[in-house]
């Protein structure tokens, strides 16, 4: 699937295309707001595009009781085709119960990949128990999408934090009163071997495409607008 | 003496005494008569004291019970009296004073024995027997207070016909020294021919040892030592021992242990009995050590991490959304309490309905 990719559009950035392969980040930080769950939305965009087809493992989604309240349970006709088979779906109580069902999450040889979405910034969920989910990770070479619903950007060890929000769709093809495809804005903000960046993602009714958001007209290293200073060279 | 003897029958049979022998024979005759009951204990200087206390239906009673002792005592080559009674005293009593292999009767009495079957010194028996006191049942004709005053001074229960006869009736408790504690985890094995060679024996250490752990298991013990006796036919019992550096549950270390140590063993006409004993054992819980190495290396499996969730979390914790024939959106999926894996949910609900 990934092959058919370049002939309708833009490729995704390397940073979205090294998952799966070997080295590739075990575990990622997705930050999002309480409102639009653009976070779980966006990793499992990522999954139904990669998953395989003859791929039956089950995958894990485990939130928090805050979360739940936030952003609800997962729907299974609004799931990807790929993988709303095989969901199993952890109503933790505490952080502390989710953070434990995540890592035995990550243990399982069983599983495709693990979400995991808590509300805030729990005093659970310190650096140090991101570490053990990173190491228990890559370990066991696991896939971990940790999705913080409303959090600050605190200390963590995930190989790769993004921020992400709903993007506008694009106006759909024959009916101007339709709701278009979804549509996010990325930014990778932190990660390791990958430059940070702002993408538009977009499902195109084949595959994922993105797009580099323009920042502005003018580069940045440049200099900025006149004033009232004379143009004129010297 | 010993000439003058043989200057009157030059053909007389002599023998040193072996008081030394004849207490190690007893030892082993009282570990070998444990085939009997439970336990044992040494009755000097030459009567064993057998605990057969609910066993005697393993025997077809105790008329069957004696019968067995007696044939297979005099098979061995000895000449014994045998009884069954309530008390120690008692049987020590029949066996030495009464008819052949008497058991206890519901009206039994033993008023008609000599007072010399109270187990009391010859000093004793003599001074009863100037009182005119012959018989037991002559003890109960006179006062209990005047026997009372007139063996006051004797504290020894051996010199004090009052003791004797309360022990004889079991008033009083008369503890005995088993040869055996009596809570050592003990399995054995009775053989229905006796084996003769190594092949056969190893099965049988086998089984035993997987018997042995099940009761350690239960008991949540570890052996530290273990004994393995094994009754030949010839009537010898062999004696292998065993210490262990921590305390073990391992049927298959145990048994290769033990393996190690037959190899000198001469079964003789064959092995008919076979028993494993752990005397000293440590107490040690159960654990999982090859449930956690095998997960830590090379992930759990999705039983054993479904178990754990819901263990942890509850079982309306882990779910997995099914869906269900509905129009209305919100009730397009129901929530199925447990993960059953490579089942399909229609499948069922098919069969259910064709049902």
């Amino acid at each position: 699937m990934m092959a058919a990719v370049p002939a309708a559009g833009p490729a995704l950035p390397a940073a979205l295309q090294a998952h799966g392969g070997p080295g590739a980040p075990a575990h990622v930080e997705l930050f999002g707001g309480a409102q639009d769950c653009a976070g779980p939305a966006f990793a499992l965009a990522l999954e139904g595009q990669r998953a395989l087809p003859g791929d039956e493992r089950p995958w894990l989604w485990v939130q928090d009781r805050a979360a739940l309240r936030q952003t609800g349970r997962p729907y299974r006709p609004g799931l990807p085709h790929a993988l709303r088979h095989r969901l199993i779906h952890v109503a933790a109580t505490t952080p502390e119960d989710a953070l434990f069902a995540l890592e035995e999450g990550l243990r399982c040889r069983d599983l495709a990949f693990v979400v995991g979405e808590i509300a805030g910034n729990p005093r659970a969920l310190s650096l140090t128990a991101q570490r053990r989910l990173s190491l228990a990770a890559e370990k066991h070479s696991a896939v971990l999408w940790l999705v913080r619903v409303g959090a600050a950007r605190d200390l963590s060890s995930a190989r790769q934090r993004w921020l992400l929000r709903p993007a506008p769709s694009l106006p759909p093809r024959w009916n101007a009163q339709a709701p278009g495809t979804p549509a996010w804005h990325a930014e990778l903000f932190r990660a390791r071997n990958h430059p940070p960046g702002e993408w538009i993602l977009r499902d195109d009714g084949q595959a994922l495409i993105a797009r580099p958001v323009q920042q502005s007209t003018d580069p940045v290293d440049l200099a900025g607008a006149a004033g009232d200073r004379p143009l004129a060279a010297g | 003496m010993l000439a003058d003897a043989r200057a009157l029958y030059p053909a007389l049979a002599v023998t040193p005494a072996d008081p030394a022998g004849d207490r190690a024979a007893l030892e082993a005759l009282a570990l070998w008569a444990q085939r009997w009951g439970p336990w044992s204990a040494f009755d000097l200087p030459d009567g064993l004291v057998v605990d057969v206390t609910g066993v005697a239906h393993l025997f077809r009673g105790e008329a069957g019970l004696l019968a067995d002792a007696a044939q297979s005592l005099a098979a061995r080559g000895f000449a014994a009296r045998l009884a069954i009674r309530p008390t120690a005293g008692a049987a020590w009593a029949l066996a030495h004073y009464g008819p052949e292999r008497a058991i206890l009767q519901p009206g039994g009495s033993l008023d008609d024995l000599p007072v010399a079957a109270l187990r009391l010194d010859p000093a004793t028996v003599l001074v009863l027997r100037r009182l005119g006191l012959k018989r037991i049942g002559e003890l109960s004709g006179v006062a209990r207070e005047a026997l009372a005053r007139r063996f006051r001074n004797h504290k020894a229960p051996a010199a004090n016909p009052l003791i004797r006869l309360d022990q004889l009736l079991g008033r009083v408790p008369e503890p005995l020294l088993p040869v055996l504690p009596v809570d050592v985890p003990l399995v054995q094995r009775r053989l229905m021919e006796p084996i003769r060679h190594r092949s056969l024996l190893d099965q049988v250490l086998g089984d035993l040892c997987a018997d042995l752990v099940r009761v350690l298991e239960g008991r949540a013990l570890g052996a530290r030592r273990l004994e393995l006796a094994l009754w030949k036919v010839d009537g010898e019992v062999l004696q292998r021992r065993l210490e262990l550096a921590a305390a073990s549950r391992d049927p298959a270390h145990i048994a290769a242990l033990f393996g190690r140590k037959l190899d000198d063993l001469d079964a003789g006409f064959g092995i008919e009995l076979a028993r494993l004993r752990a005397p000293w054992t440590e107490p040690l819980p159960l654990s999982q050590r090859d449930f956690e190495a095998a997960a830590e290396a090379h992930g759990t499996s999705l039983a054993a991490c479904i178990d754990r969730l819901s263990i942890r979390l509850g079982s309306d914790a882990v779910r997995r959304p099914v869906p269900r024939a509905s129009h209305v959106p919100e009730r397009a999926q129901r929530w199925c309490p447990r993960w059953r894996a490579r089942v399909p949910a229609r499948a069922t609900c098919r069969s259910t309905r064709g049902l």
